[in-house]
Protein backbone atom coordinates (compact mmCIF):
# COMPACT_ATOMS: atom_id res chain seq x y z
CA UNK A 1 0.00 0.00 0.00
CA UNK A 2 0.96 3.80 -1.09
CA UNK A 3 1.17 6.47 1.10
CA UNK A 4 1.26 9.51 -0.79
CA UNK A 5 3.08 13.23 0.65
CA UNK A 6 -0.78 14.44 0.68
CA UNK A 7 -1.41 11.84 3.06
CA UNK A 8 1.26 12.19 5.70
CA UNK A 9 0.09 15.67 5.67
CA UNK A 10 -3.72 15.51 6.51
CA UNK A 11 -2.22 12.61 9.15
CA UNK A 12 0.22 15.09 10.92
CA UNK A 13 -2.48 17.61 11.10
CA UNK A 14 -4.84 15.61 12.36
CA UNK A 15 -2.72 13.99 15.22
CA UNK A 16 -1.72 17.36 16.33
CA UNK A 17 -5.98 18.26 16.35
CA UNK A 18 -6.37 14.70 18.55
CA UNK A 19 -3.37 15.52 20.72
CA UNK A 20 -4.68 18.69 21.50
CA UNK A 21 -8.13 17.09 21.77
CA UNK A 22 -7.19 14.45 24.40
CA UNK A 23 -5.60 16.96 26.79
CA UNK A 24 -8.42 19.80 26.42
CA UNK A 25 -11.21 17.17 27.52
CA UNK A 26 -9.45 15.61 29.87
CA UNK A 27 -8.91 19.63 31.13
CA UNK A 28 -12.52 20.11 30.81
CA UNK A 29 -13.17 16.61 32.94
CA UNK A 30 -11.13 17.95 35.80
CA UNK A 31 -12.89 21.14 36.26
CA UNK A 32 -16.03 21.02 35.47
CA UNK A 33 -18.48 20.46 38.47
CA UNK A 34 -21.29 18.26 36.57
CA UNK A 35 -20.80 14.00 37.31
CA UNK A 36 -22.31 13.45 33.94
CA UNK A 37 -20.06 16.12 31.86
CA UNK A 38 -17.40 14.84 33.31
CA UNK A 39 -17.76 11.20 32.44
CA UNK A 40 -18.98 12.73 29.15
CA UNK A 41 -15.80 14.69 28.71
CA UNK A 42 -13.40 11.90 29.71
CA UNK A 43 -15.09 9.68 27.46
CA UNK A 44 -14.27 11.84 24.87
CA UNK A 45 -10.78 12.28 25.95
CA UNK A 46 -10.30 8.31 25.73
CA UNK A 47 -12.25 8.11 22.34
CA UNK A 48 -9.78 11.20 21.11
CA UNK A 49 -6.85 8.41 22.06
CA UNK A 50 -8.14 5.79 20.46
CA UNK A 51 -8.50 7.66 17.52
CA UNK A 52 -4.88 9.28 18.01
CA UNK A 53 -3.78 5.40 18.35
CA UNK A 54 -5.46 4.22 15.04
CA UNK A 55 -3.56 6.23 12.84
CA UNK A 56 -0.41 6.54 14.16
CA UNK A 57 -0.78 2.11 14.38
CA UNK A 58 -1.86 2.43 10.12
CA UNK A 59 1.03 5.04 9.32
CA UNK A 60 3.99 2.71 10.94
CA UNK A 61 2.52 -0.25 9.51
CA UNK A 62 3.02 2.07 6.39
CA UNK A 63 6.52 2.34 6.78
CA UNK A 64 7.41 -1.07 8.42
CA UNK A 65 6.17 -2.59 5.23
CA UNK A 66 8.23 0.19 2.69
CA UNK A 67 5.92 -0.61 -0.19
CA UNK A 68 6.14 2.97 -1.46
CA UNK B 1 -13.57 33.17 33.92
CA UNK B 2 -14.93 29.92 31.94
CA UNK B 3 -17.96 28.61 32.71
CA UNK B 4 -19.96 25.15 32.02
CA UNK B 5 -21.70 26.53 28.48
CA UNK B 6 -17.74 28.01 27.91
CA UNK B 7 -16.98 25.26 28.16
CA UNK B 8 -19.29 22.91 26.03
CA UNK B 9 -19.07 26.02 23.18
CA UNK B 10 -15.16 25.38 23.06
CA UNK B 11 -15.89 21.14 22.80
CA UNK B 12 -18.11 21.87 19.98
CA UNK B 13 -16.16 23.93 18.16
CA UNK B 14 -12.72 21.73 18.64
CA UNK B 15 -15.50 18.73 17.38
CA UNK B 16 -16.28 20.80 14.41
CA UNK B 17 -12.61 21.69 13.60
CA UNK B 18 -11.37 17.71 13.64
CA UNK B 19 -14.35 16.38 12.19
CA UNK B 20 -14.06 18.77 8.91
CA UNK B 21 -10.05 17.84 8.71
CA UNK B 22 -11.04 14.23 8.66
CA UNK B 23 -13.71 14.79 5.89
CA UNK B 24 -10.94 16.52 3.87
CA UNK B 25 -8.26 13.90 4.93
CA UNK B 26 -10.57 11.36 3.78
CA UNK B 27 -11.77 13.23 0.52
CA UNK B 28 -8.31 13.85 -0.18
CA UNK B 29 -6.99 10.10 0.65
CA UNK B 30 -5.68 7.63 -2.53
CA UNK B 31 -5.17 4.74 -0.19
CA UNK B 32 -8.09 2.72 0.33
CA UNK B 33 -7.30 1.53 3.88
CA UNK B 34 -6.16 5.35 5.24
CA UNK B 35 -9.42 6.63 3.72
CA UNK B 36 -11.29 3.86 5.55
CA UNK B 37 -9.53 4.93 8.62
CA UNK B 38 -10.21 8.48 8.41
CA UNK B 39 -13.85 7.56 6.95
CA UNK B 40 -14.60 5.57 10.45
CA UNK B 41 -13.12 8.04 12.59
CA UNK B 42 -14.96 11.01 10.66
CA UNK B 43 -18.44 9.14 12.11
CA UNK B 44 -17.22 8.65 16.22
CA UNK B 45 -16.04 12.40 15.93
CA UNK B 46 -19.37 13.01 14.80
CA UNK B 47 -21.04 11.03 17.52
CA UNK B 48 -18.96 13.23 20.11
CA UNK B 49 -19.90 15.71 18.52
CA UNK B 50 -23.80 15.07 18.81
CA UNK B 51 -23.19 13.98 22.71
CA UNK B 52 -21.81 17.43 23.25
CA UNK B 53 -24.71 19.12 21.46
CA UNK B 54 -27.39 17.05 23.16
CA UNK B 55 -25.68 18.51 26.42
CA UNK B 56 -25.49 21.74 25.20
CA UNK B 57 -29.32 21.46 23.89
CA UNK B 58 -30.54 19.81 27.49
CA UNK B 59 -29.34 22.88 29.45
CA UNK B 60 -31.43 25.33 26.80
CA UNK B 61 -27.81 26.57 26.08
CA UNK B 62 -28.01 25.54 22.15
CA UNK B 63 -31.59 25.60 20.78
CA UNK B 64 -31.18 26.28 17.11
CA UNK B 65 -34.98 28.19 15.82
CA UNK B 66 -37.30 25.36 13.91
CA UNK B 67 -37.78 26.68 10.10
CA UNK B 68 -41.14 28.15 9.40
CA UNK B 69 -43.24 25.50 7.70
CA UNK B 70 -44.55 28.16 5.21
CA UNK B 71 -40.88 28.32 4.13
CA UNK B 72 -40.18 25.26 4.07
CA UNK B 73 -43.08 23.83 1.67
CA UNK B 74 -41.88 27.45 -0.27
CA UNK B 75 -38.69 26.05 -1.14
CA UNK B 76 -39.61 22.87 -1.59
CA UNK B 77 -41.83 23.90 -4.46
CA UNK B 78 -38.80 25.76 -5.85
CA UNK B 79 -36.47 22.45 -5.68
CA UNK B 80 -39.02 20.41 -6.99
CA UNK B 81 -38.79 23.08 -10.03
CA UNK B 82 -35.24 23.36 -10.35
CA UNK B 83 -34.98 18.92 -10.55
CA UNK B 84 -37.60 19.45 -13.25
CA UNK B 85 -35.68 22.25 -14.90
CA UNK B 86 -32.10 20.19 -14.56
CA UNK B 87 -33.74 17.10 -15.64
CA UNK B 88 -35.42 18.47 -18.72
CA UNK B 89 -32.49 20.32 -19.76
CA UNK B 90 -30.51 16.51 -19.36
CA UNK B 91 -32.80 15.26 -21.65
CA UNK B 92 -32.46 17.40 -24.51
CA UNK B 93 -29.01 16.05 -24.43
CA UNK B 94 -29.05 12.30 -25.33
CA UNK B 95 -26.41 10.61 -24.31
CA UNK B 96 -24.35 13.35 -23.73
CA UNK B 97 -21.67 12.27 -21.66
CA UNK B 98 -20.47 10.10 -24.13
CA UNK B 99 -20.02 12.89 -27.05
CA UNK B 100 -17.24 15.27 -27.94
CA UNK B 101 -19.35 18.03 -27.75
CA UNK B 102 -20.63 17.59 -24.20
CA UNK B 103 -17.83 19.30 -22.57
CA UNK B 104 -19.11 22.85 -23.96
CA UNK B 105 -22.76 22.30 -23.38
CA UNK B 106 -22.16 20.90 -19.70
CA UNK B 107 -20.39 24.16 -18.93
CA UNK B 108 -22.41 26.89 -20.42
CA UNK B 109 -25.20 24.61 -18.76
CA UNK B 110 -26.25 24.59 -14.97
CA UNK B 111 -22.62 23.46 -13.56
CA UNK B 112 -21.31 26.65 -15.11
CA UNK B 113 -18.75 28.02 -12.91
CA UNK B 114 -17.39 24.50 -11.98
CA UNK B 115 -15.46 23.29 -15.17
CA UNK B 116 -13.24 21.31 -13.08
CA UNK B 117 -15.91 18.44 -13.11
CA UNK B 118 -14.81 17.80 -16.72
CA UNK B 119 -11.47 17.06 -15.69
CA UNK B 120 -13.14 14.04 -13.90
CA UNK B 121 -12.46 10.05 -15.23
CA UNK B 122 -15.17 9.31 -16.52
CA UNK B 123 -16.83 12.75 -17.92
CA UNK B 124 -14.97 12.49 -21.23
CA UNK B 125 -11.34 11.99 -20.75
CA UNK B 126 -10.43 8.13 -21.45
CA UNK B 127 -9.17 6.43 -18.76
CA UNK B 128 -5.54 5.61 -18.87
CA UNK B 129 -4.90 3.25 -15.96
CA UNK B 130 -3.01 5.20 -14.12
CA UNK B 131 -5.06 7.34 -11.97
CA UNK B 132 -4.71 5.23 -9.03
CA UNK B 133 -0.59 6.83 -9.08
CA UNK B 134 -1.46 10.04 -11.26
CA UNK B 135 -3.81 10.85 -8.15
CA UNK B 136 -3.82 14.53 -6.56
CA UNK B 137 -6.39 16.37 -5.36
CA UNK B 138 -6.38 20.20 -7.02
Amino acid sequence: MQMTEMELLHTGEQLRSEAVAIAKFAASARQTADPRLQQMYMRAAERHRNHYETILRQVQNFAAHRQY
Amino acid sequence: MIDEKDRLTDSLITQKHIASGYNTAAIESSNSQLKETFMNILRDEHQIQYEIYQEMNNRGWYQPKAANVNDISQNVNKWNQELQRVQSAAARQPGAAHQAGFQAGYQSGFYAGAPQYGMQTGTGIPPTGQETHQYRHP
